[in-house]
């Protein structure tokens, strides 16, 4: 007994191992290879504009020559139902005859309506279609594993409908989203090459014709293909149209639409291999700044030590003085820097002046003299523009001013020019007084700020020095001599 | 606890002894932006408008100054504006009585800005085509201490930033007169290009910006080549200068230098021309001296051997006579 009990149990163990393997090898296994085969790898399906293409309805009747257009925005009434998805330069199509004339969107004026650089052609009534098509073309990746003899590659991208719809150039949104074929022919689309097979002419079959809701791009090859890396393209002069927002398009989420990679099979071209990929067009993002015209001021003090117009600074000057201190000793240079910056975007581009408001006075009637530079080598206020001239020797009182252009498209002069009024061959400090404009006092000669720098194109940042020199005689009256160096900065006009 | 206090108070007099002994550093460097530099309006006798002025500091700390507004004329020939704190007598270019400033003294603090509003209102009798005015930003200027002002010289230093004004008058009918007052280039060159000068003058209501060209024309009256010249502003009653370099380096004979342009709302043209003659002498010269050496050379060598081969002839002629002589006598001894 014990023992049948043994053999029977065998039995049903060994009937529910063969079955079940039987079940899995005769029905699963098959049913997996055909439905979705793994033997087309690394596939992917590249667009190279992803953004959405966009739909919309005129709201009431817009006369010919409007230049602003309104949009439905009730939910529904069209894929796009706001104009956030619209931009500047954007091509649009308005009405029945929009194609003819496409418009160009000039500005968003808000949510509802936009602007275009020129007016409507024709008028046009409320309801009537806003598009904006996307094109792109689709580089479609992947690497076949199974041997196939005189077989195809075929490429089947989502369309809206199996009507004319969706070949009619326009893009697909709302209910019927699709890729618009917008009469593409195979010769915009590129087969693959190598695999050691002689590809023929693709061709191109919009889903009306294809009998389903895809366009089909077939390659067809003469040979044995093995496993093989691939790349084919579906848009070349003729590009298939983006799809509209989906009727429940989310914006800022992207749309998701499945493409198919067949491999095929001689001679009934049936599917052995096939892929999916999927693709997701999505709004684009405008960005956009304003670069604002702007002039730039800078004035920068210098440590004493330091050397500028070839000589070593005495003195250190802060943002808003020169401060020469305690005069100790007469017939002595003492010299002091500023470093002037400007910047401008102006197309004009800059100037910079300088004057003083009056004499390096003292009093009423005492003031240190601007200089008039070396006998012989005189340099003088007036003009404007001054003249310059040589101030080398210590002998030679007074006040003034010298310039070392560093990056400044043009200064007065320089401090070694060796030509220009009184400077001559042998000058290393070319110098001139400051023009006295008389703003707060009395000029021993009045005449308008004297031009230092300019440019006349906008410029970046341009650097100068302005080196400033006091020499005083053995005889000049004791106190306190001050003035005030004022430098006019503005656009050159 | 007792300890800490000490620390503190030796702290206390380090800090008291040889804090007031450390330098104290003055700002070193002040930036000040304005924008837009030049405002361009175009304003109806009577009309009203606001404008905006944007001064940003770039400094680190806060900067106190005034606003104030100018009238500016351009004197030069740089196109550079020159500010009047008093208007000029009769100037009919005048529009600085015509702006109202929303502020006068302000304080910027450190990397920030200060957005100025500007209300200008044109007489509803004005006169004239265009209208000039800069609105400033002056710093305060720095105190100094009457303890400083002790055997010393001083000078402080102050700046004027500067947004233009142009407002141009709508409707009024000007006058749109300007005119080449001087063109120049070198009559005689060696090498191109050719420098070119040119001033416009503009005795016109309003400031102009004409399109100008320079074209150089061969002997042949053929384009050789073509420069345009920036479009600059031209003040009223003021000239402007314009420079610019034409051809290449190799030109050969004389070139016209045809100048062109045309400014105004009514198409006015400006025209003039310069002659100028380039021939590269020196390179010109060294070649024909290399010919004439070449040639000198040549005929001395052909000479030499045309000299040679006569000589040979001759010494040939006679030893075939002598060679004749021989023979004669060889035969008569036989």
């Amino acid at each position: 007994m014990k023992k049948n009990y043994r053999a029977l149990s065998k039995l049903i163990i060994f009937f529910l191992v063969f079955f079940q393997s039987s079940y899995v090898f005769l029905a699963k296994l098959p049913q997996k290879q055909i439905a979705e085969s793994d033997n087309i790898t690394s596939a992917s399906d590249t667009l190279s504009n992803s953004r959405l293409s966009y739909y919309a309805k005129v709201s009431g009747v817009h006369d010919a020559g409007a230049t602003t257009i309104n949009i439905q925005s009730g939910a529904g009434n069209a894929p796009d139902i706001n104009t956030n998805h619209l931009f500047p330069k954007d091509l649009v199509s308005v009405g029945p005859n929009g194609p003819t004339a496409p418009k160009t969107v000039a500005s968003i004026v808000n949510t509802t309506s936009f602007t275009t650089t020129t007016g409507l052609t024709v008028g046009v009534s409320d309801g009537d279609a806003i598009y904006g098509t996307q094109s792109a073309t689709h580089t479609l990746a992947f690497t076949t594993t199974s041997t196939v003899n005189e077989g195809a590659i075929r490429v089947l991208i989502p369309a809206g409908d199996q009507t004319s719809a969706s070949n009619d150039g326009k893009p697909d949104g709302g209910t019927t989203n699709g890729f618009d074929f917008n009469s593409i022919t195979g010769a915009s689309v590129t087969c693959p090459t190598g695999g050691s097979v002689e590809w023929q002419a693709a061709s191109a079959t919009a889903s009306a014709a294809f009998g389903s809701n895809y366009h089909a791009f077939e390659c067809r090859f003469a040979g044995s293909l093995a496993s093989t890396a691939l790349t084919m393209t579906v848009g070349g002069a003729i590009k298939l149209v983006n799809p509209a927002p989906k009727s429940t398009h989310a914006q800022g989420t992207a749309d998701t639409y499945n493409v198919k990679i067949q491999l095929l099979s001689y001679p009934q071209y049936a599917a052995i291999d096939t892929v999916t990929v999927t693709v997701s067009p999505i709004e684009a993002v405008l960005v956009s700044a304003t670069v604002n015209p702007s002039l730039t001021f800078t004035i920068a003090g210098i440590a004493a030590e330091e050397t500028y117009c070839g000589v070593s600074t005495s003195v250190t000057t802060t943002v808003d003085a020169v401060p020469f201190g305690e005069i100790n000793s007469t017939s002595t240079f003492y010299n002091a820097a500023h470093t002037i910056t400007a910047a401008t975007n102006a197309p004009s581009g800059y100037t910079i002046k300088v004057a003083e408001d009056d004499n390096l006075r003292k009093d009423v009637s005492t003031t240190i003299a601007d200089v008039t530079c070396d006998s012989g080598k005189a340099c003088a206020q007036g003009g404007p523009p001054g003249t310059q001239g040589q101030w080398q020797t210590t002998s030679t009182a007074g006040w003034g001013y010298s310039l070392q252009n560093s990056t400044a498209t043009t200064v007065a002069f320089d401090y070694n020019d060796t030509s220009g009024g009184g400077c001559a061959v042998g000058t290393t400090y070319c110098a001139k007084p400051f023009n006295c404009n008389n703003l707060s006092g009395t000029c021993s000669a009045t005449n308008q700020a004297d031009t230092v720098a300019n440019s006349s194109a906008p410029s970046a940042t341009q650097t100068f020095y302005v080196c400033y020199r006091l020499n005083v005689s053995a005889i000049q009256v004791p106190g306190y001599y001050q003035t005030r160096v004022i430098y006019y900065a503005s656009a050159t006009f | 606890m007792k300890k800490i206090s000490f620390f503190l108070k030796v702290l206390l007099v380090f800090a008291v002894v040889y804090l007031p002994s450390l330098p104290v550093y003055a700002q070193t460097s002040r930036g000040l932006t304005v924008s837009p530099p030049i405002n361009n309006l175009e304003m109806e006798p009577g009309e009203e408008k606001r404008i905006q002025i944007k001064f940003y500091n770039n400094s680190s700390e806060s900067l106190v100054g005034f606003i104030k507004k100018a009238d500016f004329l351009v004197l030069d020939d740089q196109g550079s504006p020159t500010l009047f704190d008093t208007t000029p007598a009769n100037n009919k270019y005048t529009a600085s009585s015509w702006l109202t400033l929303s502020d006068e003294k302000i304080a910027i603090a450190g990397s920030d800005s200060f957005i100025l509003t500007v209300y200008i209102k044109v007489p509803i009798n004005a006169s004239g085509c265009s209208h000039y005015a800069a609105v400033f930003f002056e710093p305060a200027n720095p105190n100094i201490a009457a303890s400083d002002k002790q055997k010393q010289a001083e000078t402080s230093v102050a700046f004027r930033l500067s947004s233009l004004l142009d407002i141009s008058i709508a409707g009024a009918i000007c006058k749109e007169k300007a005119f080449i007052s001087k063109i120049f280039a070198p009559k005689f060159m060696e090498y191109g290009p050719i420098p070119v000068e040119l001033s416009i003058a503009n005795r016109s209501d309003s400031h102009i910006t004409p399109k100008i060209y320079v074209a150089a024309q061969n002997m042949l009256k053929k384009p050789v080549d073509l420069k345009v010249l920036p479009s600059i502003n031209v003040f009223p009653d003021a000239i402007r200068n314009y420079k610019t370099e034409i051809g290449q380096k190799w030109m050969f004979g004389s070139y016209r230098l045809l100048v062109n342009g045309g400014y105004g709302k009514t198409g006015q043209t400006l025209t003039s021309y310069i002659d100028v003659f380039v021939f590269p002498w020196k390179v010109t010269l060294a070649i024909i001296l290399a010919i004439i050496v070449i040639v000198l050379l040549g005929k001395g060598l052909y000479q030499g051997l045309v000299k040679k081969e006569a000589t040979m002839e001759a010494e040939i002629r006679q030893e075939k006579e002598e060679i004749e002589k021989l023979k004669k006598q060889l035969k008569s001894r036989d």
